[in-house]
């Protein structure tokens, strides 16, 4: 609630005089430390992490590592020759007859064969909750071993750094999710009779049957949320056969309540998709835009054009220098979109209608909602500067709500954006598809409703899980079983496989033909990469047998495709591209209607902040782990550090420093969460910005049928079912719950604060360590003074070493190094930059590297034991109040030093560098001293502690090694391993260039410097390392130093570079571009205060 | 006349009674190999020293075929208790030769009664050492690599860049001149064994020692080239007592980190290591003169000797921490700073003050002469800064590693049993070798002993 970070006595004055009647007075917070960084609330509280067993005492020996635990739990002898045989029976992955023979269409330069050893690039498309997410997949000798973002979809793609005019990123559900398409988990043959196995034939022997009873009356079907076209048709022609057929579509985390807003507003539903390039103001309002919304790599992307200081790269026309957009950002939990925003206000997510509804008025110069928490002075100044900031940059802003709000304030939402001028300016309103369609909740709840009064015969579900994720109230599980006659397609055999009559395994997204919309309604495709690993059919193949007229999944698209009004788009051609190039029409901007009748405040919505036990409230979170729980099989996921949280392996109840304090609850011990008359028991993080008494329960964990990562029966599953108290009414945000110590300890596998928080003799120690570094290593600046202030750079003038920065120099002096300095080459000088401005910490770059470089999985023991392996981490620290802080991040892999350390202390030289500039490792060679990750300041090196990969050794993860990249070594134990800056896909890159330029292609490029090797100077752009890749927003820039006018040499000059530790005279090729903030000079009182002191600090 | 008569009566009667004295040398020291049956208190000790050294050999055969992740070690203290345990060894390792070597040439003749049985430790404490280096390599089955090797693979050589590099070579030479010294010191001794042998008939014995023994004779011829060798041999080593530790400090000394970058650690490094060194043969050799006998060779006047030098050596050492410290203030360092701000004050302040205590306040009771004659007393205050300094060499690799330049790469240390498993097995190893060294060889240098007492000075003129 407090926008002012820096002013101590306003705060505990506030909390001076809120001590209401409730309950227990709450001790002060802890001060705010002088430079304002720190890492975690207990670090603050000067108290170790886990929680010391009072039974026990300290635990001074908690993390025995007796043996490697693997991360799957390991073979029964039975389940083994079970799965041999599948093994066995997959040797002939390419042999797979079944299918007519396919044309598809690579989008290689050489169409016309493959070389053996090189890969090869397809579109292709994947969807997730209805979202299409367009895919480049990379495919090696006819497996698919990478995914990235369709470079040149219409929607998602397009550059941010100027001369990156494609690019486009994927997030790290998509880039992890061609995992499943090899995990030994997969379901690979159908079940019946609710378990037993069985097999395709008798599969396709019964299903006329269940075909025919779709034609009678008490049939249903039950879907995800899908944006298929041929979906929709075949859809249509069942529901064409028979009038009772009902369809019914549910997500568990869904955006219906956004269609219900917009229904509310403008009288049908409609998708607000806002252009954020355009915008000087943002505000989101419990909504986090980065990772969680559907459009969240677009809005990355937008963000982040917008977002750059320099105004000459803004869409804006005519931008200037200084013109970035602002981000104010109202929510209950910290958000990524929170972390990034120049404004936060932590808020109960119940009451952001008040605060939407005061807004409104605001706006409207009208008198605000009577809640009690908007007379605080600070709430309603906020409101009011926002208010004023909204009506100065008017058609330059927009205001977007999030998926758990009511559809009341996705109406106002929409007024409000008609008030600033948004629509057709920042936003535009598309057509929903299925307007008639009822909520994914409503749905849900009509079909349960039927099936408990028995009405429902036949139960078709295409894919999702709702054994799992519906509603608890609906106890789905019981009701399925009453079914006389369910089948259920998914990739796995999971909690509502278990419990339909008939499960047939679903295609992998890889393996199938298929057709999905982007969020703008893209008309995007779907093309297989592989033949289909095991006997499994494809939603639409389903669904085409279902109909009785068995098509292939390519005939059943070409038809949707050729129906399709395109502009004459060609088959082929559409394929290879991966999307049909017409842009869906936006239609005219829709009329506001009325909708005041529906803005009824309820007590608790006019109270104020303060609350107590009973009245706690329950926003429910997807867990940037597992999604809903659908990615729980997932190591990739499972293992990539919540951005904020920086746990890994759980899910769990964020909860308010406060809230912690009132209620007695403490870091890393169980609590007990009870809405309603179900509970659920589940670890505790202190979050730091979460709203008070309101807690976040991250979704997505307690498996019992996952597979061996993710749980299954009579195995510990990962996580705790925090679904089991998710009900149809609360189904978001559930209201009047409580939270109770249950006096469990449970230390939650934290990659970051974990890593040390004993605290010593003097508490503040590590504290004032930390306040006392970070302003040199994560340089920030206000946006007013980045723009006043022309000789600000962000690389201060330390006068460490007389460094000309003439690396790559032939005799220059040696400055002040021990040994005589390396020489490189002037052909290609690799580097890299790294925008701490645009980065949304959305992890894509994590899992991305996890993919491309083989980099093992270790486990949650593991984690504990501060082993785990990723290559590239983003460090993340808060400043500020504990209440509401800022939060500044940074990742790291290897700098690339050229000045390495770990190059000079490696005893056989198996870490040495190229004259290219690269820091390269020979596995081969390295015995495993670990001097080198001793000696390196940036702590990036990462060793093989056991045997990560020892469960590949199994027969039954035959078919997960046909995910490695064959490029990158797969690391034994007792090596080291760290960024390579893909050292592979650089040296396919220039092969392949110096094959073009020699056979006399690329004329017009020609190095200047090297006339006897033309083919030294390689296009910008050439080389993108997996991470850059990835990243929606381009805050990763990969490139060549020597050529003057690559993009990463004109981003090394920025005056917001600086080297990370110059002091340590390593050079680093890294650098990184100092964060520019950009706060209302309204709500800046004494912020130059702060900015001397942290110059002090440094 | 008569008085010259008188004298030479004397000397005479001196002369015997020398040759008397010399003969009990002998005898004390030869009976412990002699002896039929060995000391049941011996024995119980080897027993003690062969469990240590089995749960070691388990340890690290888990360790090897498992992967040192059964350690502690993490990605942030890459190095913990292994490289502790090695650098602690080489520390004991230094007393023997300075004994021999240092002490020998600066003519100090009191160290003839230790200088044997230090010298057998330092070999066994190299030994311990060395295999640290060894099992703490991801791949040891790859730690030849380290070795100069010519090979025909072009660019397959060590890089010489390195200080593990460098400590190879200064260890395996140290190791080499240790063994040279010890076992040429011990040659006749070992042929006053096979002649003993020989005298009663065991014909074993007496052909293994007379082995061993290269065909020493006694002859003058011999013992003149005995006594250059020894003199050059000595010279080689005494600067081999400086290098090696200094050597080993440069581990720490030439990286970037801070509480390892110090240009404080080598003279740092060896004045600890002679600390540890003579704590070391001090903590042995009271309990064994007992049980052998020895208390008139090696006397309280030897062991005072020692305390002396350990009193100098743990101030030095004392003053050492003090200086680092200073530097940290005086350098501006914020990283320095809270290197050792952190170390003293948080979280592994335990470790720093029971480093602290043991080897700076702990030798201050050596200013006592009561304490220096209280075997007793010494032999728990020994053991104390044993402990001392093994805390000094974790606390300069663990809590600056736990808390380097990065906060979000700061972890916490915690061992493993197989951590504590592969140190006792250490311990044992050395316990071992130099329980069956007491039982089988002369462990105090029977030739020197004589040279060095007051009977062999019997003929000049009353000196």
């Amino acid at each position: 609630m407090h926008d002012d970070h820096h002013d101590h006595d306003e705060h505990e004055h506030e909390h001076g005089h809120d001590d209401g009647a409730h309950d227990a007075p709450v001790a002060p917070l802890p001060p705010t430390p002088e430079y304002g960084y720190w890492k975690s609330i207990r670090e603050l509280q000067g108290q170790a992490p886990w929680q010391l067993d009072p039974a026990t005492g300290r635990r001074e020996f908690p993390t025995a590592p007796a043996e490697a635990e693997p991360v799957i739990d390991p073979m029964s002898r039975r389940n083994f020759f079970h799965l041999m045989g599948a093994s066995a029976a997959l040797a002939g992955v390419a042999s797979c007859q079944r299918y007519e023979k396919e044309e598809i269409v690579p989008l290689a330069r050489r169409p016309e064969d493959q070389t053996p050893g090189q890969t090869q690039e397809y579109a292709t498309a994947w969807e997730l909750s209805g979202v299409g997410h367009p895919l480049i997949a990379t495919s090696y000798e006819g497996r698919p071993i990478h995914l990235d973002g369709n470079a040149e979809h219409p929607f998602i793609a397009g550059g941010v750094v100027p001369g990156t005019k494609r690019h486009a990123g994927a997030t790290a559900f998509v880039q992890a999710s061609i995992l499943h398409l090899y995990d030994p988990d997969r379901s690979k043959a159908p079940t019946k009779e609710r378990g037993k196995g069985s097999t395709m034939d008798e599969v396709r022997d019964a299903l006329p049957a269940i075909a025919a009873a779709l034609k009678q009356p008490g049939a249903r079907v039950l879907t995800e949320a899908s944006s298929s076209d041929t979906v929709r048709r075949l859809k249509n022609q069942l529901m064409s056969a028979n009038a009772d057929l009902q369809w019914h579509e549910y997500e568990s985390l869904s955006w219906d309540s956004e269609r219900a807003g917009t229904a509310l507003a403008f009288g049908k539903p409609m998708r607000p998709i806002a252009h954020l390039d355009r915008c000087m103001t943002i505000v989101t309002i419990d909504c986090d835009l980065f990772v969680e919304h559907p459009c969240a790599v677009v809005y990355g992307r937008d963000f982040a054009r917008s977002r750059r200081p320099d105004g000459a790269l803004t869409a804006m026309p005519g931008g200037k220098l200084g013109d970035m957009n602002r981000l104010w950002s109202v929510e209950s939990t910290m958000t990524n979109t929170g972390a990034l925003a120049d404004h936060r206000m932590p808020l109960r997510s119940e009451l952001c209608l008040p605060f939407t509804m005061a807004l409104d008025a605001a706006l409207a110069n009208a008198a605000g909602p009577p809640s009690a928490f908007l007379k605080d002075p600070k709430t309603a100044k906020w409101i009011e500067v926002l208010a004023s900031e909204l009506r100065d940059n008017r058609n330059k802003a927009v205001v977007i709500a999030g998926r758990r709000q009511p559809a009341v304030v996705h109406a106002l939402v929409a007024r409000i954006n008609a008030a600033i001028g948004a629509p057709g300016n920042t936003l535009d309103y598309y057509d929903a598809a299925d307007p008639n369609r009822a909520t994914h909740l409503e749905s849900m709840m009509t079909l349960a409703a039927d099936m408990k009064a028995g009405k429902v015969k036949t139960l078709v579900m295409l894919g999702g899980n709702p054994v799992y994720d519906a509603p608890a109230d609906l106890d789905f599980a019981t009701l399925l079983q009453q079914v006389p006659t369910s089948l259920h397609l998914s990739d796995y055999e999971d909690e509502t496989s278990k419990l339909s009559t008939w499960h047939i395994p679903r295609s992998h997204f890889l393996e199938s033909w298929g057709d999905v919309r982007t969020w703008d309604g893209t008309y995007t495709l779907a093309q297989p990469l592989i033949a289909p690993l095991y006997s499994t059919l494809s939603v639409v193949e389903l669904l085409s047998l279902l109909t009785g007229k068995e098509a292939s999944g390519e005939h059943l698209v070409h038809d949707t495709f050729d129906a399709l009004d395109s502009d004459n788009a060609n088959w082929r051609e559409s394929v290879m591209n991966g999307f049909v190039s017409k842009k869906p029409p936006i239609p005219p901007q829709p009329q506001l209607q009325d909708f005041g009748a529906k803005l009824q405040l309820t007590d608790s919505q006019r109270g104020d902040t303060k609350r107590g036990q009973g009245d706690i409230e329950v926003a429910f979170h997807f867990s940037s782990n597992s999604y809903d729980g659908r990615f729980a099989n997932n190591p990739w996921l499972w293992e990539t550090p919540d951005f904020l949280t920086k746990v890994t392996w759980d899910n769990y109840a964020l909860v308010g420093h406060e809230t912690a304090q009132v209620l007695g609850l403490e870091n890393d011990t169980m609590i007990k969460v009870t809405v309603g008359d179900k509970s659920v028991e589940v670890p505790c993080y202190t979050m730091p910005g979460q709203a008070r008494y309101s807690i976040g329960l991250v979704l997505g964990g307690g498996r019992t049928a996952a597979g061996h990562v993710g749980g299954r029966e009579g195995k510990v599953p990962v996580g705790y079912a925090t679904q089991m108290v998710r009900q149809t009414t609360g189904f978001d945000i559930a209201l009047k719950a409580s939270v109770t110590a249950v006096g469990k300890s449970y230390e939650l596998a934290n990659t970051q604060d974990h890593w040390d928080y004993r605290p010593g003799i003097l508490k503040d120690v590590g504290n004032d360590g930390i306040q006392e570094r970070i302003p040199g290593l994560i340089r920030e600046v206000s946006n007013e003074e980045f723009t006043k202030d022309h000789s600000w750079t962000a690389e201060k003038n330390e006068g460490f070493f007389e460094d000309t920065g003439d690396f790559g120099k032939r005799n220059r002096p040696r400055g002040l190094s021990l040994f005589e300095e390396q020489e490189y080459s002037e052909r290609h000088r690799w580097g890299m930059t790294i925008d701490l401005q645009t980065c949304t910490g959305c992890n894509s770059c994590m899992v991305a590297c996890q993919s491309e470089n083989n980099v093992p999985v270790v486990g949650r023991r593991e984690v504990i034991n501060n082993r785990e392996m990723s290559w590239i981490r983003i460090d993340r620290y808060f400043k500020g109040p504990p209440e509401n802080p800022e939060v500044v991040f940074e990742p790291v892999a290897c700098q690339q030093c050229e000045n390495a350390p770990c190059e000079q202390v490696c005893p056989v030289g198996a870490t040495s560098h190229s004259d290219e500039g690269l820091n390269d490792m020979a596995y081969n060679r390295c015995i495993g001293t670990r001097y080198c990750a001793n000696n390196c300041p940036y702590k990036v090196r990462r060793f093989n502690f056991l045997d990560w990969n020892k469960e590949f050794r199994e027969a039954r993860m035959k078919v997960r090694r046909l995910l490695f990249n064959p490029d990158v070594t797969v690391r034994m134990r007792g090596v080291m391993e760290k960024c390579s800056y893909c050292v592979q896909r650089i040296q396919n890159a220039k092969i392949k260039w110096k094959a073009e330029v020699r056979s006399g292609q690329h004329t017009a490029f020609v190095n200047p410097n090297a006339k006897d090797a033309p083919w030294d100077l390689m296009p910008d752009g050439m080389v993108t390392t997996a991470c850059q890749a990835a990243c929606p927003t381009e805050a990763i820039v990969f490139g060549d130093l020597a050529d003057p006018d690559s993009r990463v040499s004109n981003l090394q000059n920025d005056r917001r570079q600086y080297p990370l530790l110059p002091e340590m005279y390593t050079k680093p090729r890294t650098r990184y571009l100092a964060r520019v903030r950009n706060p209302n000079p309204a709500l800046v009182e004494g912020g130059g205060k702060s900015e001397k002191k942290q110059e002090a600090g440094r | 006349m008569s008085s010259e008569a008188a004298t030479m009566e004397s000397h005479h009667a001196e002369a015997g009674k020398a040759r008397e004295t010399f003969r009990k040398v002998t005898q004390d020291v030869a009976w412990v190999a002699e002896a039929p049956k060995p000391h049941p208190l011996w024995l119980l000790a080897l027993g003690i020293a062969l469990i240590m050294f089995g749960i070691g050999i388990y340890s690290i055969y888990v360790v090897v075929m498992t992967g040192i992740g059964v350690w502690g070690n993490s990605n942030n203290v890459c190095w913990a208790w292994d490289i502790t345990n090695f650098v602690w060894w080489i520390g004991i390792g230094h007393a023997g030769t300075l004994i021999s070597a240092v002490l020998y040439l600066t003519r100090q003749q009191w160290r003839t009664s230790i200088n044997r049985a230090a010298e057998a430790m330092t070999i066994f404490a190299v030994m311990a050492a060395g295999l640290f280096p060894l099992l703490h390599t991801g791949r040891p089955w790859f730690a030849w690599w380290m070795i100069p090797l010519p090979n025909d693979m072009g660019s397959m050589w060590p890089q010489f860049r390195s200080p593990l590099m460098w400590d190879v070579f200064a260890v395996s030479t140290y190791l080499t001149t240790s063994v040279l010294f010890w076992y040429m010191g011990m040659v006749p001794d070992l042929a006053t064994f096979r002649d003993r042998n020989v005298a009663k008939g065991n014909k074993i014995k007496a052909i293994i020692y007379g082995i061993v023994s290269l065909g020493w004779r006694g002859s003058a011829r011999q013992w003149h080239r005995y006594e250059r060798a020894y003199l050059v041999l000595a010279g080689l080593a005494t600067p081999l007592v400086f290098s090696v530790h200094s050597v080993v400090s440069f581990d720490f000394a030439t990286s970037q980190l801070p509480g390892w970058h110090t240009t404080i650690f080598p003279p740092y490094f060896v004045a600890g290591a002679i600390f540890s060194g003579f704590a070391m043969v001090l903590t042995l050799l009271i309990p064994l003169r007992f049980l052998f006998r020895l208390q008139h060779i090696i006397t309280q006047d030897h062991i005072g000797a020692m305390c002396k030098i350990m009193l100098a050596t743990g101030m030095m050492v004392g003053c050492a921490y003090a200086h680092e410290f200073f530097i940290a203030w005086y350098s501006g360092n914020i990283f320095e700073r809270f290197t050792f701000v952190s170390r003293a004050f948080g979280p592994f302040w335990w470790a720093y003050f029971s480093m602290v205590s043991c080897n700076v306040l702990v030798p201050q009771f050596f200013w006592v002469k009561k304490v220096r004659q209280t075997n007793i007393l010494i032999w728990i205050l020994c053991i104390f800064v044993n402990i001392g300094m093994w805390f000094e060499r974790f606390v300069i690799i663990a809590t600056s590693l736990a808390r380097s330049f990065l906060p979000s790469a700061w972890a916490y240390y915690t061992p493993t049993r197989y951590d504590v498993g592969v140190f006792v097995g250490t311990i044992g190893l050395f316990l071992t070798f130099f329980l069956l060294f007491f039982r089988f060889a002369p462990v105090v240098a029977i030739s020197e002993v004589k040279g060095a007492s007051p009977e062999a000075h019997a003929g000049k003129g009353g000196h």
